[in-house]
Protein backbone atom coordinates (compact mmCIF):
# COMPACT_ATOMS: atom_id res chain seq x y z
CA UNK A 1 0.00 0.00 0.00
CA UNK A 2 1.25 3.73 -0.81
CA UNK A 3 2.39 5.50 2.17
CA UNK A 4 0.27 8.50 0.83
CA UNK A 5 -3.00 6.34 0.94
CA UNK A 6 -2.51 4.86 4.68
CA UNK A 7 -1.73 8.46 5.68
CA UNK A 8 -4.98 9.95 4.50
CA UNK A 9 -7.25 6.76 6.30
CA UNK A 10 -4.67 7.17 9.10
CA UNK A 11 -6.35 10.54 9.91
CA UNK A 12 -10.12 9.51 9.11
CA UNK A 13 -10.02 6.53 11.40
CA UNK A 14 -8.31 8.60 14.41
CA UNK A 15 -10.53 11.44 14.07
CA UNK A 16 -13.53 8.36 13.34
CA UNK A 17 -14.86 9.69 10.27
CA UNK A 18 -14.27 6.29 8.47
CA UNK A 19 -17.38 3.79 7.96
CA UNK A 20 -17.44 0.79 10.18
CA UNK A 21 -16.79 -1.45 7.08
CA UNK A 22 -13.71 0.72 6.31
CA UNK A 23 -12.60 1.18 9.59
CA UNK A 24 -12.46 -2.68 10.18
CA UNK A 25 -10.81 -3.09 6.79
CA UNK A 26 -8.04 -0.33 8.02
CA UNK A 27 -7.53 -1.91 11.10
CA UNK A 28 -6.93 -5.77 9.35
CA UNK A 29 -3.94 -3.55 7.48
CA UNK A 30 -2.85 -1.98 10.40
CA UNK A 31 -2.58 -5.57 12.30
CA UNK A 32 -0.40 -6.61 9.36
CA UNK A 33 1.71 -3.81 8.63
CA UNK A 34 3.85 -2.33 11.93
CA UNK A 35 4.85 1.12 10.16
CA UNK A 36 1.09 2.19 10.17
CA UNK A 37 0.75 0.71 13.63
CA UNK A 38 3.89 2.64 15.20
CA UNK A 39 2.75 6.06 13.08
CA UNK A 40 -0.90 5.76 14.38
CA UNK A 41 0.14 5.25 18.60
CA UNK A 42 2.13 8.82 17.86
CA UNK A 43 -0.14 10.39 16.38
CA UNK A 44 -2.78 9.22 19.01
CA UNK A 45 -0.45 10.71 21.52
CA UNK A 46 -0.83 13.77 19.47
CA UNK A 47 -4.71 14.07 19.36
CA UNK A 48 -5.24 13.06 23.17
CA UNK A 49 -3.03 16.01 24.01
CA UNK A 50 -5.01 18.39 21.70
CA UNK A 51 -7.99 17.16 22.50
CA UNK A 52 -7.72 17.81 26.48
CA UNK A 53 -6.85 21.44 25.61
CA UNK A 54 -9.63 23.50 27.12
CA UNK A 55 -10.40 27.61 27.33
CA UNK A 56 -11.13 29.36 30.14
CA UNK A 57 -14.53 30.81 29.65
CA UNK A 58 -15.32 34.51 29.35
CA UNK A 59 -17.39 36.73 32.61
CA UNK A 60 -20.94 36.56 32.22
CA UNK A 61 -20.80 40.27 32.19
CA UNK A 62 -18.73 39.93 28.80
CA UNK A 63 -21.29 37.09 27.60
CA UNK A 64 -24.31 39.94 28.37
CA UNK A 65 -22.41 42.44 26.63
CA UNK A 66 -21.77 40.23 23.46
CA UNK A 67 -24.95 40.44 21.52
CA UNK A 68 -25.21 44.38 22.69
CA UNK A 69 -21.77 45.41 21.21
CA UNK A 70 -23.00 43.47 17.54
CA UNK A 71 -25.82 45.43 17.62
CA UNK A 72 -24.55 48.55 18.47
CA UNK A 73 -21.70 47.63 15.48
CA UNK A 74 -24.57 47.20 13.19
CA UNK A 75 -26.63 50.31 14.33
CA UNK A 76 -23.30 52.89 14.27
CA UNK A 77 -22.69 51.08 10.73
CA UNK A 78 -26.22 52.01 8.92
CA UNK A 79 -25.13 55.87 11.12
CA UNK A 80 -21.92 56.08 9.00
CA UNK A 81 -23.23 55.10 5.89
CA UNK A 82 -25.91 57.93 6.03
CA UNK A 83 -23.84 60.23 7.58
CA UNK A 84 -21.04 59.91 4.80
CA UNK A 85 -23.64 59.20 2.05
CA UNK A 86 -25.24 63.23 3.39
CA UNK A 87 -21.86 64.71 3.49
CA UNK A 88 -21.11 64.17 0.04
CA UNK A 89 -23.60 65.24 -1.40
CA UNK A 90 -23.30 68.46 1.07
CA UNK A 91 -19.60 68.62 0.39
CA UNK A 92 -20.41 68.37 -3.61
CA UNK A 93 -23.14 71.20 -3.33
CA UNK A 94 -21.07 73.41 -1.58
CA UNK A 95 -18.45 73.35 -3.40
CA UNK A 96 -20.74 74.04 -6.69
CA UNK A 97 -21.90 77.34 -4.85
CA UNK A 98 -18.27 78.39 -3.43
CA UNK A 99 -17.15 77.96 -7.48
CA UNK A 100 -20.33 79.60 -9.03
CA UNK A 101 -19.79 82.63 -5.63
CA UNK A 102 -16.58 83.23 -5.51
CA UNK A 103 -14.52 82.15 -8.73
CA UNK A 104 -16.78 83.15 -11.63
CA UNK A 105 -17.57 85.90 -9.52
CA UNK A 106 -15.10 89.18 -10.88
CA UNK A 107 -15.81 91.43 -7.62
CA UNK A 108 -14.33 89.01 -5.75
CA UNK A 109 -10.90 90.12 -4.24
CA UNK A 110 -8.23 88.24 -5.39
CA UNK A 111 -6.44 87.27 -2.03
CA UNK A 112 -9.94 84.90 -1.69
CA UNK A 113 -10.32 83.74 -4.93
CA UNK A 114 -6.18 82.35 -4.63
CA UNK A 115 -7.29 81.13 -1.19
CA UNK A 116 -9.94 79.22 -2.83
CA UNK A 117 -7.54 77.56 -5.59
CA UNK A 118 -4.71 77.07 -2.96
CA UNK A 119 -7.70 74.96 -0.92
CA UNK A 120 -8.74 73.25 -4.23
CA UNK A 121 -5.54 72.41 -5.66
CA UNK A 122 -4.24 71.23 -1.60
CA UNK A 123 -7.54 68.58 -1.71
CA UNK A 124 -6.73 67.75 -5.12
CA UNK A 125 -3.10 66.75 -4.12
CA UNK A 126 -4.11 65.15 -0.75
CA UNK A 127 -6.24 62.79 -2.69
CA UNK A 128 -3.71 61.82 -5.56
CA UNK A 129 -0.86 61.47 -3.02
CA UNK A 130 -2.96 59.39 -0.64
CA UNK A 131 -4.47 56.98 -3.36
CA UNK A 132 -1.23 56.36 -5.14
CA UNK A 133 0.18 55.44 -1.19
CA UNK A 134 -2.21 53.03 -0.88
CA UNK A 135 -1.54 51.36 -4.15
CA UNK A 136 1.82 51.30 -3.53
CA UNK A 137 1.61 49.49 -0.31
CA UNK A 138 -0.64 47.22 -1.96
CA UNK A 139 1.34 46.18 -4.37
CA UNK A 140 4.09 45.90 -1.43
CA UNK A 141 1.87 43.67 0.69
CA UNK A 142 3.35 40.37 1.03
CA UNK A 143 0.93 38.78 2.38
CA UNK A 144 -1.02 39.75 -0.66
CA UNK A 145 -0.84 36.21 -2.09
CA UNK A 146 -2.27 34.53 0.96
CA UNK A 147 -5.57 32.70 0.48
CA UNK A 148 -7.83 33.47 3.05
CA UNK B 1 -29.21 23.20 15.97
CA UNK B 2 -32.04 22.50 13.35
CA UNK B 3 -31.83 24.21 10.22
CA UNK B 4 -35.44 24.79 10.39
CA UNK B 5 -35.22 27.12 12.87
CA UNK B 6 -31.52 28.57 11.75
CA UNK B 7 -33.36 29.38 8.31
CA UNK B 8 -36.38 31.05 10.07
CA UNK B 9 -34.19 33.09 12.32
CA UNK B 10 -32.44 34.13 8.77
CA UNK B 11 -35.12 34.58 7.09
CA UNK B 12 -36.95 37.18 10.36
CA UNK B 13 -33.77 38.89 9.69
CA UNK B 14 -33.58 39.91 6.30
CA UNK B 15 -37.17 40.59 6.78
CA UNK B 16 -35.99 43.43 9.73
CA UNK B 17 -36.45 41.82 12.68
CA UNK B 18 -32.87 42.22 14.08
CA UNK B 19 -33.33 40.46 17.70
CA UNK B 20 -33.95 37.37 15.40
CA UNK B 21 -30.22 37.80 14.52
CA UNK B 22 -29.79 37.96 18.34
CA UNK B 23 -31.17 34.43 18.64
CA UNK B 24 -27.94 33.14 15.84
CA UNK B 25 -25.61 35.15 17.90
CA UNK B 26 -26.34 33.66 21.23
CA UNK B 27 -26.58 29.98 19.49
CA UNK B 28 -22.83 30.38 17.96
CA UNK B 29 -21.32 32.95 20.40
CA UNK B 30 -19.15 30.72 22.06
CA UNK B 31 -17.96 28.70 19.71
CA UNK B 32 -16.98 31.58 17.06
CA UNK B 33 -15.19 33.31 20.51
CA UNK B 34 -13.67 30.21 21.26
CA UNK B 35 -12.49 29.15 17.27
CA UNK B 36 -11.11 33.10 17.10
CA UNK B 37 -9.31 32.28 20.19
CA UNK B 38 -7.51 29.21 18.70
CA UNK B 39 -6.14 30.83 15.83
CA UNK B 40 -5.71 34.18 17.97
CA UNK B 41 -4.40 33.31 20.60
CA UNK B 42 -5.69 36.32 22.45
CA UNK B 43 -8.39 37.55 24.46
CA UNK B 44 -9.69 40.85 23.42
CA UNK B 45 -8.93 40.19 19.89
CA UNK B 46 -11.12 37.08 20.05
CA UNK B 47 -14.01 38.60 21.28
CA UNK B 48 -13.34 41.46 19.04
CA UNK B 49 -13.60 39.78 15.86
CA UNK B 50 -15.90 37.21 16.85
CA UNK B 51 -18.30 40.29 17.02
CA UNK B 52 -17.22 41.77 13.77
CA UNK B 53 -17.41 38.34 11.92
CA UNK B 54 -21.23 38.60 13.09
CA UNK B 55 -21.36 42.54 11.87
CA UNK B 56 -20.48 41.13 8.38
CA UNK B 57 -22.66 38.14 8.47
CA UNK B 58 -25.66 40.19 8.93
CA UNK B 59 -24.63 42.33 6.27
CA UNK B 60 -24.40 39.99 3.70
CA UNK B 61 -27.29 37.59 5.36
CA UNK B 62 -29.09 38.53 1.88
CA UNK B 63 -26.67 36.79 -0.22
CA UNK B 64 -26.63 33.83 2.19
CA UNK B 65 -28.03 30.26 0.03
CA UNK B 66 -31.10 29.25 2.55
CA UNK B 67 -30.42 25.80 1.54
CA UNK B 68 -27.26 25.45 3.47
CA UNK B 69 -26.45 25.39 6.84
CA UNK B 70 -25.18 28.60 8.70
CA UNK B 71 -22.08 27.53 10.65
CA UNK B 72 -19.81 27.19 7.57
CA UNK B 73 -20.67 29.91 6.23
CA UNK B 74 -20.38 32.03 9.03
CA UNK B 75 -17.14 29.90 9.97
CA UNK B 76 -15.75 31.19 6.87
CA UNK B 77 -16.29 34.90 7.55
CA UNK B 78 -15.06 34.61 10.92
CA UNK B 79 -12.08 32.65 9.66
CA UNK B 80 -11.60 35.86 6.91
CA UNK B 81 -11.84 37.80 9.47
CA UNK B 82 -9.44 36.49 11.39
CA UNK B 83 -6.40 36.21 9.04
CA UNK B 84 -6.84 39.66 7.63
CA UNK B 85 -6.69 40.68 10.53
CA UNK B 86 -2.99 38.37 11.51
CA UNK B 87 -1.73 39.71 7.94
CA UNK B 88 -2.08 42.97 8.70
CA UNK B 89 -0.54 42.71 11.96
CA UNK B 90 2.46 41.06 10.80
CA UNK B 91 2.89 43.18 8.12
CA UNK B 92 2.44 46.41 10.46
CA UNK B 93 5.33 44.57 12.61
CA UNK B 94 7.24 44.20 10.41
CA UNK B 95 7.46 46.98 8.77
CA UNK B 96 7.17 49.24 11.95
CA UNK B 97 8.73 47.50 14.80
CA UNK B 98 10.55 44.25 13.93
CA UNK B 99 12.61 45.61 10.52
CA UNK B 100 14.37 48.05 13.23
CA UNK B 101 14.50 46.20 16.00
CA UNK B 102 15.28 43.03 13.99
CA UNK B 103 13.31 40.82 16.23
CA UNK B 104 11.41 38.27 14.28
CA UNK B 105 7.59 37.57 15.23
CA UNK B 106 7.63 34.47 17.24
CA UNK B 107 3.33 33.25 16.64
CA UNK B 108 4.16 31.28 20.27
CA UNK B 109 5.11 34.93 22.01
CA UNK B 110 0.92 35.67 21.25
CA UNK B 111 -0.17 32.87 22.84
CA UNK B 112 -0.81 33.22 26.82
CA UNK B 113 -1.40 30.40 28.43
CA UNK B 114 -3.69 31.73 31.31
CA UNK B 115 -6.49 31.10 28.15
CA UNK B 116 -6.51 27.70 29.08
CA UNK B 117 -9.16 26.24 31.73
CA UNK B 118 -6.99 23.80 33.19
CA UNK B 119 -3.34 23.97 33.59
CA UNK B 120 -0.34 21.86 34.04
CA UNK B 121 3.46 21.34 32.13
CA UNK B 122 1.71 19.00 29.32
CA UNK B 123 -1.16 21.16 28.53
CA UNK B 124 1.38 24.35 28.88
CA UNK B 125 3.63 22.28 26.16
CA UNK B 126 1.16 21.54 24.05
CA UNK B 127 0.11 24.67 23.75
CA UNK B 128 3.01 26.16 23.21
CA UNK B 129 3.46 24.01 20.65
CA UNK B 130 0.13 25.18 19.14
CA UNK B 131 1.34 28.93 19.32
CA UNK B 132 4.53 27.51 17.61
CA UNK B 133 3.28 26.36 14.50
CA UNK B 134 1.83 28.46 11.13
CA UNK B 135 -1.30 29.66 10.88
CA UNK B 136 -2.94 27.10 8.47
CA UNK B 137 -1.70 23.89 10.96
CA UNK B 138 -2.73 25.70 13.73
CA UNK B 139 -6.30 26.77 12.81
CA UNK B 140 -7.19 23.01 11.54
CA UNK B 141 -6.30 21.48 14.92
CA UNK B 142 -8.24 24.07 16.60
CA UNK B 143 -10.96 23.14 14.04
CA UNK B 144 -10.95 19.44 14.34
CA UNK B 145 -9.57 18.86 18.17
CA UNK B 146 -10.49 21.81 20.24
CA UNK B 147 -13.83 22.77 18.27
CA UNK B 148 -14.75 19.17 17.43
CA UNK B 149 -15.80 19.58 13.73
CA UNK B 150 -16.59 16.79 11.58
CA UNK B 151 -14.25 16.69 8.45
CA UNK B 152 -17.09 17.83 5.96
CA UNK B 153 -17.68 20.73 8.05
CA UNK B 154 -13.62 21.66 7.73
CA UNK B 155 -13.54 21.46 4.33
CA UNK B 156 -16.56 24.33 3.70
CA UNK B 157 -15.56 26.27 6.50
CA UNK B 158 -11.68 26.12 4.59
CA UNK B 159 -12.98 26.03 1.34
CA UNK B 160 -10.80 22.82 -0.02
CA UNK B 161 -11.90 19.09 -0.38
CA UNK B 162 -12.03 16.86 2.51
CA UNK B 163 -9.49 14.87 1.10
CA UNK B 164 -6.90 18.21 1.58
CA UNK B 165 -8.55 18.65 4.86
CA UNK B 166 -7.50 14.94 5.76
CA UNK B 167 -3.67 15.93 4.46
CA UNK B 168 -3.26 19.11 6.01
CA UNK B 169 -4.34 17.31 9.47
CA UNK B 170 -1.84 14.82 8.96
CA UNK B 171 1.07 17.14 8.39
CA UNK B 172 0.01 19.46 11.19
CA UNK B 173 -0.10 16.67 13.29
CA UNK B 174 3.13 15.73 12.18
CA UNK B 175 4.59 18.81 12.74
CA UNK B 176 3.13 19.12 16.29
CA UNK B 177 4.89 15.77 17.09
CA UNK B 178 8.13 16.92 16.22
CA UNK B 179 7.68 20.37 17.98
CA UNK B 180 6.94 18.66 21.24
CA UNK B 181 9.79 16.30 20.44
CA UNK B 182 12.09 18.57 20.51
CA UNK B 183 10.95 20.65 23.21
CA UNK B 184 11.29 17.13 25.23
CA UNK B 185 14.83 16.95 24.11
CA UNK B 186 16.03 20.47 25.60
Amino acid sequence: MQKGDWQLRLMAYLDNELSPVDRKAFEEEMAQNREIRLEMEKLQTVKNMTTRIAFTDLEDADWKHYWRGIYNRTEQTVGWVLLSAGAIILSVYGLYHILQDLWLDTSVPFVIRAGLFAFLAGLVILLVSVARHRLHTAKKDPYRGVTR
Amino acid sequence: MEQVQEKAWIEQTIGGDQEAFGHLVTAYSRPAYFTALGILGNRDEAYDLSQEAFVRAYRALDKFDLSRPFAPWFFRILRNCCLTFLSRRKVHASLDELRESGVEPVAGDRFDPSLLAERNDDIDRVWRALGALEDASREIIVLKDLQGHRYKEIAVILGIPEGTVMSRLYHARQKLKTILLEERAR
